[in-house]
């Protein structure tokens, strides 16, 4: 929900929000139908449990003006939606559609309601999960198995025990799961943030890693020297890049050369003026002291 | 081999919260046994306890291979009361477990098929997330550095302060910890064991609270459960707890949306039937203070979880006292949450050396 805003949106956000949730997903919907068919049909029990709930939740999370109230005590506009959770939606639905298969027709007929109920819930359902297909992972630590092969590449090349690197989007975002001796020199959101906002002068200009992530994720090529200046102070010693970016010749003519390579995936190495050399933070005089 | 390996990995944490759930066997006398709800109970407790151990252990900068040898002696500590709690109960249960197979194998047959077609489909898909260079990236570091939350997993840099987000949410740390117990990779961990658990979890709970909607009706709790499965494949925006169960399943939020928040309508089913049930309470209780460490977001979500489910059945049972007691079980929660709140506005923070 990072673009609705509670003080903006006013008693409006509510809405909005279930927009954004749900889209185009009909099962809130549903969960009201489920309650009433709920209230008209089950027995008390099966009533108690549904809709006292349902009531107070209408009170608080469903009512417009709560996420208004509770947004002047935390700022909840980018987490509200999780207070949806709370909805027992898909519980309820489940109920109500047990409750019609099974208690109130018999022989084909429950059969065919059965499937009824099936289609509705398909029908009202939002995006299937694998609508763009079912992609199965490569390997069991669920990783491009080229990834893996990139981490061998770079520790059999480097002299360090945790070398740093700049990836694109993808590997930057995957390669510290599974090898966290690989250093990066810039988080995720400041990843994102180039991404979806671009590198401004300024940034080139104070912020070092963002001369590197200019290169890695916009395809820039940076003045050779603002760029070694940011490889040595990042102390960064590798690029990782697919073969086809183009910031791959702009690497090679400012001096990396290619430490190994992928089906599609190359290993740039950048020799440091002054070898660098992380070292864990030693605790161990701390851990004596006690 | 490694597969085989964290699929039974999957088992032993069902083990070991049924021998965590086992410890609160004596307030459930009552309710009657039930396997199911023993590992709910111990979930719970489970991490309950983790927490009450690992973050005095991260405010004394103490190393994850420390933590590991408190935690493995807890864990052998917890085997040798429940054994000793249970001990005249073992043969009862077995010969009970055996004769419900033999009556019910069909119903737990089909619950099983139900759990392992989903989870399949769960388990063998690739997914890229964000949030995972977080919060698996949070226990590759941690096993590499051998320090919790210390380093930024984002980068690998030193941090000089925790990140109170993720300081009382222990639940990475639990993973980092089980790796090093056990010697596996963090993402064979987090993406099929856990990610497993969470599956299986979900699917019992939905279990139990099928089986509170229609009372020995098996066939009925089996079409309830079908049908809360399928939906889930088809209630996929990122904000929905089915896409949390589907593609974020090793993060503690996907339990906290899928198995604590349900479970909160499942305590509610149980103190439908007795308000008094000292059990009940005792679980809202465990589970208020054990769902923080899955994610801070439980603080907020669990009392207010709480305030529209248990609520409710003060006026239901006329027992006022409903209201007095929620309002205790939430308390853990509110207090957690105000302390982030200090925390984030700077009131006070923990750092990551003595200073």
């Amino acid at each position: 929900m990072q673009t609705l805003n509670v003080a903006e949106a006013g008693i409006t956000y509510l809405f909005r929000c279930i927009q954004y949730y749900a889209e185009g997903c009909s099962y809130f919907l549903l969960y009201f139908l489920a309650l009433l068919w709920i209230g008209l049909k089950s027995e008390k029990r099966m009533r108690q449990m549904f809709l006292p709930q349902a009531v107070m939740l209408l009170a608080t999370v469903l009512n417009p003006v709560f996420p208004v109230i509770l947004n002047r005590i935390f700022d909840v506009n980018k987490e509200y939606y999780r207070f949806l959770w709370i909805v027992p939606v898909g519980i309820c639905i489940s109920a109500a559609a047990v409750l019609l298969v099974c208690d109130h027709v018999k022989g084909t007929l429950r059969k065919g309601i059965a499937v009824l109920a099936l289609v509705l819930i398909f029908v009202s359902g939002g995006t299937f999960i694998y609508k763009d297909g079912y992609v199965r992972a490569e390997n069991l630590y669920k990783m491009p198995t080229e990834l893996l092969e990139v981490s061998r590449i770079i520790h059999e090349d480097t002299d360090v025990p945790f070398p740093k690197a700049m990836f694109e989007y993808d590997y930057h975002m995957l390669i510290r799961q599974y090898d966290a001796s690989i250093l990066l020199p810039c988080g995720r959101d400041e990843y994102l943030d180039a991404l979806s906002n671009g590198i401004t002068e300024e940034q080139l200009e104070n912020e070092l890693y963002a001369r590197l992530l200019a290169v890695a994720a916009l395809g820039m090529e940076v003045g050779l020297d603002d760029f070694y200046e940011a490889m040595e102070h990042t102390n960064t010693e590798y690029f990782v890049l697919t073969k086809g970016n183009p910031a791959v010749s702009y690497l090679k003519k400012a001096g990396l050369w290619e430490a190994g390579s992928t089906a599609n995936h190359v290993v740039l190495r950048y020799d440091m003026k002054e070898p660098w050399v992380f070292t864990l933070e030693d605790y161990s005089k701390i851990w004596g002291s006690d | 081999m490694m597969l085989l390996y964290a699929i039974a990995l999957i088992l032993v944490n069902f083990i070991l919260y049924f021998f965590f759930g086992l410890l609160l066997w004596p307030l459930a006398k009552k309710e009657g046994f039930s396997v199911c709800r023993t590992v709910f109970s111990g979930f719970f407790l489970y991490y309950l306890l983790f927490s009450l151990i690992c973050i005095p252990v991260m405010l004394r900068w103490r190393p994850l291979s420390f933590m590991t040898r408190i935690w493995t002696a807890v864990l052998l500590l917890v085997f040798r009361i429940s054994l000793g709690l249970f001990r005249r109960e073992w043969k009862g249960l077995i010969s009970r477990m055996g004769s419900a197979w033999k009556t019910d194998w069909w119903f737990w047959g089909s619950v099983l098929a139900l759990v392992i077609v989903q989870a399949l489909f769960i388990l063998m898909n690739y997914q890229f997330t964000l949030d995972a260079a977080y919060y698996v990236a949070n226990v590759t570091t941690s096993l590499k550095t051998d320090m919790m939350n210390v380093y930024d997993p984002y980068t690998g840099e030193w941090q000089d302060h925790f990140q109170i987000r993720y300081f009382f949410a222990s639940y990475s740390m639990n993973d980092a910890v089980m790796c090093r117990l056990f010697h596996v990779h963090p993402l064979i961990w987090c993406k099929t064991t856990m990610a497993g658990t969470a599956i299986a979890l979900t699917n019992m709970v939905l279990c139990m609270i099928g089986r509170e909607l229609f009372p020995g009706r098996r066939r009925e709790v089996l079409l309830f459960l079908f049908f809360a499965g399928v939906m889930n494949f088809f209630f996929i925006t990122i904000f929905t707890s089915s896409n949390f169960l589907l593609t974020r399943t090793y993060e503690g939020k996907c339990l906290l949306a899928n198995v604590v928040l349900p479970g909160v309508l499942y305590l509610m089913m149980a103190l439908w039937k007795d308000t008094k049930s000292l059990w009940g309470w005792v679980m809202l209780l465990v589970m208020s203070m054990g769902s923080s460490a899955l994610s801070s977001s439980a603080n907020m979500l669990l009392p207010a979880a709480m305030g529209v489910t248990i609520l409710p059945l003060a006026l239901i049972r006329h027992d006022i006292k409903v209201v007095w007691k929620t309002a205790a079980c939430m308390v853990p929660s509110l207090l957690l949450m105000l302390a982030y709140v200090a925390y984030v506005k700077g009131v006070f923070v923990f750092y990551t050396y003595p200073k």
